[in-house]
């Protein structure tokens, strides 16, 4: 993924190839807006972070070719936590809840992913994100430590700890029933 | 929450933790579309405006350029330095030279110039209008 992102941008950054660049937008957009959604953005929300991410993107992008995709989920996070801050200080109050919230858990789970589900939500916003880019979004360790600036190795044991967790409550719960 | 499901092994799931995060709700595409039409307009600005920024370092550039060569001249003509000597005046003997040369040469060999030098002092001689003159000791 990474690599495709990368000859897609240095098309752009050195012929100006304004069609790279839309290709780029296209393969990323659709992800950057569910990981926004998932760190807990309401939809308009989402939607205005992403628009201000890639021009953020735009603008530092071709200093640095190594890891585009990582440094555009930086941005996105960055100002995620900015909008928060501003969110929080900010005497009007917006609608910040995480999407898994609205799902009703009352009753029973319909099957595995649903029970999965509902375990993952339990779980603190950063293991969700870094579930969210390991197992969905396809980055490897080392991109994910690209991305939250942290190291690799630390990123690994995290990944192996938030398994174990579930496992273990999923074994949990499943002999109390 | 109590359930009768087997644990998952590690890959099953991962695969669970994935098909969560499929099961989001998508975006609306018409409003990623016009974000990308918003992004397509600045990034054509954006090549202009980066063309434009090229443009003062190469005036800035030819005026640095023009400035040295101005100052270089102007400091040529500054400081006048002495004319070069030429190459043939160079090679001259200087007047020492002559002298020792004169001094080395055997009596009875005198050179023409030297005639010369005594036949003109003796024509001034006769010229002076002093005839007479007591020597003082």
């Amino acid at each position: 993924m990474q690599d495709q992102a990368r000859q897609l941008l240095e098309r752009y950054c050195r012929q100006s190839d304004n069609a790279a660049f839309n290709s780029f937008y296209r393969s990323q957009a659709n992800r950057l807006w569910r990981f926004l959604r998932a760190r807990g953005c309401n939809e308009d929300a989402a939607y205005d972070l992403l628009a201000e991410a890639f021009l953020k993107f735009i603008q530092v992008v071709c200093n640095d070719l190594r890891a585009p995709v990582a440094l555009l989920y930086r941005i996105a996070i960055n100002l995620h936590i900015d909008s928060y801050r501003h969110d929080k200080a900010s005497p009007i109050k917006t609608d910040n809840d995480l999407v898994y919230q609205s799902v009703d858990h009352s009753t029973e789970f319909r099957d595995e992913r649903d029970y999965a589900e509902y375990l993952m939500k339990s779980l603190p916003q950063n293991e969700q994100n870094l579930l969210f880019m390991r197992y969905w979004s396809g980055f490897t360790h080392k991109e994910i430590a690209g991305i939250l600036d942290m190291p690799e190795g630390t990123i690994r044991r995290q990944c192996a700890a938030i398994i174990k967790k579930l496992k273990q409550r999923w074994q949990e719960e499943g002999d109390a029933a | 929450m109590p359930h009768n499901f087997p644990v998952p092994d590690t890959e099953h799931l991962e695969r669970l933790i994935a098909g969560v995060f499929a099961a989001l709700p998508e975006p609306d595409m018409a409003r990623l579309t016009r974000i990308e039409e918003r992004l397509s307009r600045k990034l054509k600005t954006r090549r202009r405006q980066s063309q434009a920024n090229k443009l003062p370092w190469w005036i800035v550039l030819l005026l640095a350029g023009g400035f040295a060569t101005a100052a270089w001249w102007t400091g040529e003509r500054w400081f006048n330095k002495p004319a070069p000597i030429p190459v043939e005046d160079q090679l001259k003997p200087s007047e020492n030279e002559k002298t020792m040369r004169h001094d080395l040469d055997k009596p009875g060999t005198e050179s023409g110039s030297d005639k010369q030098i005594e036949e003109q002092a003796a024509t001034q001689d006769k010229k002076s209008p002093v005839i007479y003159q007591r020597e003082n000791f």
